[in-house]
């Protein structure tokens, strides 16, 4: 994987959040994971194929996304379905985006929105992964790209 | 009666005539208006309605209705009648069995379709013994014997020619039972609706219509029971009564139904028949066309209100009898001409008495009728089973299958079984005939496709490639094979666009080219050979969504045939062959090949340093790069604190990779260190920054894990190969067994090779180098050469395993090395004749040589026993080897043998000081 390609994944997803929320996100200091994955509460999984195989995946805790549901929806009263909804909202932009940037080379599949940490999920992304902390309004999500 | 004259006989006679045929105009009516599966079983109820009528009024019938009065309601005598030679007594019983049997048959056609024949014969009898002539009585008594005997008769009650006895007793008996057979199956459905059941035969009801208004002529004519001057009045009455009764219900009924319905004009005049009946002596013309107008309408209104009650009348007998009757009954009240009708009544009380025959034959016939059929049919059922109803009566009543009856049972088996081998019976000259024969040449070539297709089909079933049509719209047709749906991912590809199924598999720019590919395609004005070359799909890799957020690769290869028909090419078609294993082998190989090389490259630069230093090396690098991974993950650490962690570990990878001068790893650690100093030295640093030094640390990883790998490789290697040189005695054992095992596995040959007794520790390492590759050349003439196949070995009577025995032992300073086979043998005149082919020696030194220098010979360069040059032996270079080996190590070579016992040869090496 190029610095290239990287940096536009990074974008995809911090630009989510300035487009949706218009509170910007920042991104931390990335680091390479070869083995164990970083998992929280709920996690948007996308898979890629074509020029590059392999996937990515946005995880983050449960606060975050009840707090992004918060701000996107503009009421406190946040049901536990409407952090579902908006963890797959999440992923489906983020793979709308994805196809927009990379549509004519990449193959991106419908995203999936798993809950806890099942074992499998780092088995989607190929070695090494790039883990990208994103910090968005006091909360932390993961960026993980793992693509040959 | 006054002596009557013989023109008033005949004329009874021929009425009679004419009121017999009628009972032809009903079978034809009542059949032609059922279906043909009754069509027997309604016409052949009207003749025996006729028979039995007859007799059953002959027996009792006449008597009840005719003799003399019991307190008016029944006659008491002419039982079993007798005429005596009285002509009148004949002609009026002719005349009146005939009325009898009008009445019984009127019931027929109301029950048609459902009702037992048995049973229908046990209510004529009580129709025609009981039930009609007590009614007859009351209103008709007094007309044999003379004098007023019923008592509506005397009252006044007036009903010419039985508007009511007849018709009325026979629609109320037909009601009656009606209620208690209840309607044919299917004629109401559940929610209420009636359904019209379908007439069989229309013009035969027509002519049955036409034949009963022809009778009807004789009913009413006749019932003068003389030829007076009334008989040409009444006639016409009769005529014009049923002409209104049809128009005007045509007029009333067309408009309500919307079509000129056949019932309408049958039972339309018939009502106006029935209607005149009564008062067709006592009106005049223009009254006779108004009572047979209101008569219509009656019937008309009748039915509906029948309809409504869900009460079936098969044919529509109680409207046309029974209400047409009533009617008709009242109306003598209305119109009759008061001086004629002679009751001395005034025109109110005539009517009085008109509705009170009425209201007896109401009360009397229907009540009657309903409490005998009801007990008779708890005795025994007036239905038929719901099969036979199905089935039709002709064939579950009499037995009498019909054409149409027979196609219909086949068509019905063939439903039920689906066996298209089936055929129907085909009667010639007839129309259900035709049909047959048609029938059967259908099925006959449907039989053919179908047969045809399934085989197809099987085949679609079963190829292991996507086959499939697609029309110019993209469309895929019908019929496609089974393997299509699986590698295209779709269940359902009948009529699906085939761009739409492979679009969202394939990159959007594909998808484009294909499109147009097609639509060259399918161009006429375009070389299809050319345009063939352009296939984008003839190797493709298909991008599967699992929808659990990864993407399955599936290679295919598409090929397009177009299907030229007349004008051009109108469908495509495309066969899909999974190439995902070969494609995924082919690039395994490639892969595998670009690493070899790349790791023979690597091989080159690693392989100046000794393993253990690699392996060091390995070790302290791993350290620092997880200790790099964690300063990338240590989130409080400042920025410029990590860049400076991480440069003082880089350099240290730097400086040992240069050390150990592993050039490809050096590189990408100085590429990294370069990086990481610009950044430490850079006046402001951000988090963005670290993506290119995540990038290029994942570089120095990768590089640094295949130093590892390969490092291992050679490790593994060198532990192989000393393992080998640390026994030497060990791998000539090793050597030597498994050659045996090879050799006597290729021959087919058993030997056990014993080397128990060898012990070569006092030989020194380069001697026994020697001694292993003579050892093995001897070993392996001893098995391929020496001995024998188990076979051969039985027939010597030697046991089948052959032995190979290696054994040493000390002879002063030098060690006897001794292998000896149980074979055959040395075949010196074998080796002799060898040398001589081969040149080694001439004819008279062939003569000449002793056996020990026979056995010389078996040395010398270019003799070999074997017979071809295997892999085992043959060569002829083997012994002649192992000779100048030995001498070159100053060791000596000794050989005994007994042809058929044994070969031994004897190796002295020196003895290890």
């Amino acid at each position: 994987m190029t610095e290239r390609e990287l940096r536009a994944f990074i974008d995809v997803v911090t630009r989510y959040f300035d487009d949706v929320t218009s509170i910007p996100a920042e991104m931390g200091v990335p680091f390479v994971k070869e083995q164990a994955a970083v998992l929280l509460d709920l996690t948007g999984l996308i898979g890629i194929s074509g020029a590059r195989r392999g996937g990515i995946y946005v995880t983050a805790p449960r606060a975050m996304l009840a707090a992004l549901a918060a701000v996107i929806l503009g009421t406190d009263a946040v049901e536990d379905e409407d952090i579902l909804d908006m963890v797959g909202e999440l992923a489906n932009t983020i793979a709308g985006n994805m196809r927009a940037t990379f549509g004519s080379t990449f193959m991106i599949s419908v995203p999936i929105v798993v809950e806890g940490k099942p074992d499998d999920i780092h088995l989607r992304l190929k070695p090494p992964v790039f883990v990208i902390p994103i910090r968005w309004n006091g909360h932390n999500c993961y960026l993980s790209v793992g693509l040959e | 009666m006054a002596d009557p004259s013989l023109v008033d006989l005949l004329w009874i006679v021929v009425a009679s005539g004419l009121v017999f045929v009628m009972q032809g105009g009903f079978a034809f009516l009542e059949s032609g208006l059922t279906r043909s599966k009754n069509s027997i079983n309604v016409a052949v109820k009207n003749l025996t309605d006729l028979g039995v009528s007859i007799l059953a009024f002959w027996l009792f019938g006449f008597a009840i209705m005719f003799g003399a009065t019991r307190a008016g309601l029944f006659g008491t005598s002419g039982f079993f009648l007798r005429s005596d030679g009285v002509a009148w007594t004949a002609a009026f019983f002719l005349f009146q069995s005939m009325f009898c049997s009008t009445s019984a048959t009127i019931v027929s056609g109301a029950v048609a379709e459902r009702m037992h024949f048995s049973s229908y014969i046990v209510s004529t009898i009580i129709l025609s013994a009981l039930v009609y002539p007590v009614y007859g009585h009351w209103a008709w008594g007094g007309f044999f014997l003379g004098r007023t005997q019923g008592w509506l008769e005397a009252r006044g009650f007036i009903d010419f020619a039985g508007s009511t006895v007849v018709h009325s007793v026979g629609g109320w008996i037909a009601l009656a039972a009606l209620l208690i057979i209840g309607p044919r199956a299917g004629r109401f459905g559940d929610d209420g609706s009636a359904r019209q059941v379908p007439a069989s035969n229309v013009p035969a009801a027509v002519l049955g219509a036409i034949l009963l208004w022809f009778g009807w002529f004789g009913f009413n004519g006749g019932s003068t029971l003389a030829m007076n001057a009334s008989v040409a009045g009444i006639i016409v009455n009769t005529a014009l009564a049923a002409a209104a009764g049809m128009v005007a219900t045509l007029a009333v009924g067309w408009p309500l139904l919307g079509k000129p319905d056949v019932g309408l004009l049958i039972n339309g005049s018939l009502a106006g028949l029935v209607a005149i009946t009564a008062p067709c002596a006592y009106v005049n013309e223009a009254q006779a066309i108004v009572i047979g107008v209101v008569g219509g309408v009656a019937m008309l209104g009748g039915q509906v209100l029948l309809e409504r009650l869900r009460i079936d009348d098969a044919v529509g007998a109680i409207p046309v009898h029974l209400v047409a009757g009533i009617w008709g009954t009242l109306s003598v009240g209305i119109f009759g001409d008061l001086q004629l009708l002679g009751t001395g009544l005034s025109r109110g009380e005539q009517l009085q008495v008109q509705a009170l025959g009425i209201l007896g034959a109401g009360a009397w016939a229907f009540g009657i009728s309903l409490v005998l059929l009801w007990i008779t049919n708890r005795i025994s059922p007036l239905r038929v089973t719901a099969q036979d109803e199905e089935a039709g009566l002709n064939v579950a009543e009499h037995g009498a299958s019909t054409e149409i009856y027979d196609l219909f049972r086949v068509m019905a088996q063939q439903e039920a079984s689906g066996d298209l081998t089936l055929r129907v019976p085909v009667e010639p000259f007839t129309e259900v005939g035709q049909i047959a024969r048609r029938y059967n040449q259908v099925l006959a070539s449907l039989q053919d496709n179908l047969v045809e297709k399934s085989d197809y089909l099987e085949i679609l079933d079963n190829v292991s490639d996507g086959i499939f049509l697609i029309d110019r719209s993209g469309t895929i047709g019908p019929y496609y094979s089974r393997a299509t749906g699986t590698m295209l991912r779709a269940e359902q590809l009948a009529g699906a666009e085939f761009l739409g199924v492979i679009g969202p598999m394939l990159p959007d720019k594909t998808v484009g080219a294909a499109r147009e590919f097609l639509e060259l395609l399918f161009s006429d004005t375009v070389d299809r050979r050319t345009v063939m070359k352009l296939n984008p799909l003839k190797s493709v890799e298909l991008f599967v969504d699992d929808r659990k957020g990864s993407i399955e690769s599936l290679h295919a290869r598409f090929s397009f045939t177009p299907v030229e028909r007349h004008a051009g090419v109108r469908q495509i078609m495309i066969i899909v062959q999974d190439a995902t294993e070969e494609t995924l082998l082919n690039r395994q190989m490639e892969e595998q090949r670009l690493r070899n090389q790349t790791e023979l490259e690597l091989l080159q630069g690693v392989l100046h340093v000794d393993p253990e230093l690699i392996d060091e090396y390995v070790h302290s690098s791993r350290a620092r790069l997880r200790q790099i991974g964690a300063i990338f993950e240590e989130d409080r650490m400042p920025l410029v604190q990590r860049l400076h962690g991480i440069a003082r570990h880089v350099h240290a990878i730097k400086g040992d990779t240069s050390a150990l001068e592993l050039d490809f790893v050096a590189e990408r650690a100085r590429s990294f260190e370069t990086r990481v100093r610009a950044l430490r030295d850079a006046p402001t640093v951000a988090n963005d920054d670290f993506i290119s030094l995540a990038i290029q640390f994942s570089a120095l990883s990768d590089a640094i894990e295949r130093i590892e790998s390969l490092g291992q490789r050679i490790g593994r290697f060198r532990d192989t190969f000393s393992r080998h040189n640390a026994s030497g005695v060990d791998i000539v054992r090793l050597t030597l067994t498994q050659l045996a095992e090879r050799v006597s596995r290729d021959t087919g040959k058993r030997v056990v090779l014993n080397l128990d007794r060898l012990d070569l520790s006092s030989i020194a390492d380069d001697h026994r180098r020697v001694l292993r590759d003579a050892l093995i050349q001897l070993v392996r003439n001893a098995v391929f050469h020496g001995v024998e196949s188990p076979d051969e070995r039985r027939t010597r009577g030697k046991r089948d395993v052959g032995l190979v025995e290696i054994t040493s032992e000390l002879v002063d300073d030098m060690v006897a090395v001794t292998v000896r086979d149980d074979g055959r043998g040395i075949d010196l005149q074998r080796i002799k004749a060898r040398a001589l082919a081969r040149g080694v020696i001439n004819e008279q030194d062939a003569a000449t040589l002793e056996p020990s220098q026979i056995a010389r010979l078996l040395f010398a360069h270019g003799v070999s026993t074997a017979p071809e040059g295997s892999e085992h032996a043959g060569e002829g270079v083997g012994m002649d080897l192992v000779r100048r080996t030995m001498s070159g190590i100053g060791g000596r070579l000794r050989m005994t043998t007994r042809p058929g016992r044994y070969c031994e040869f004897q190796l002295l090496v020196p003895r290890l000081e």
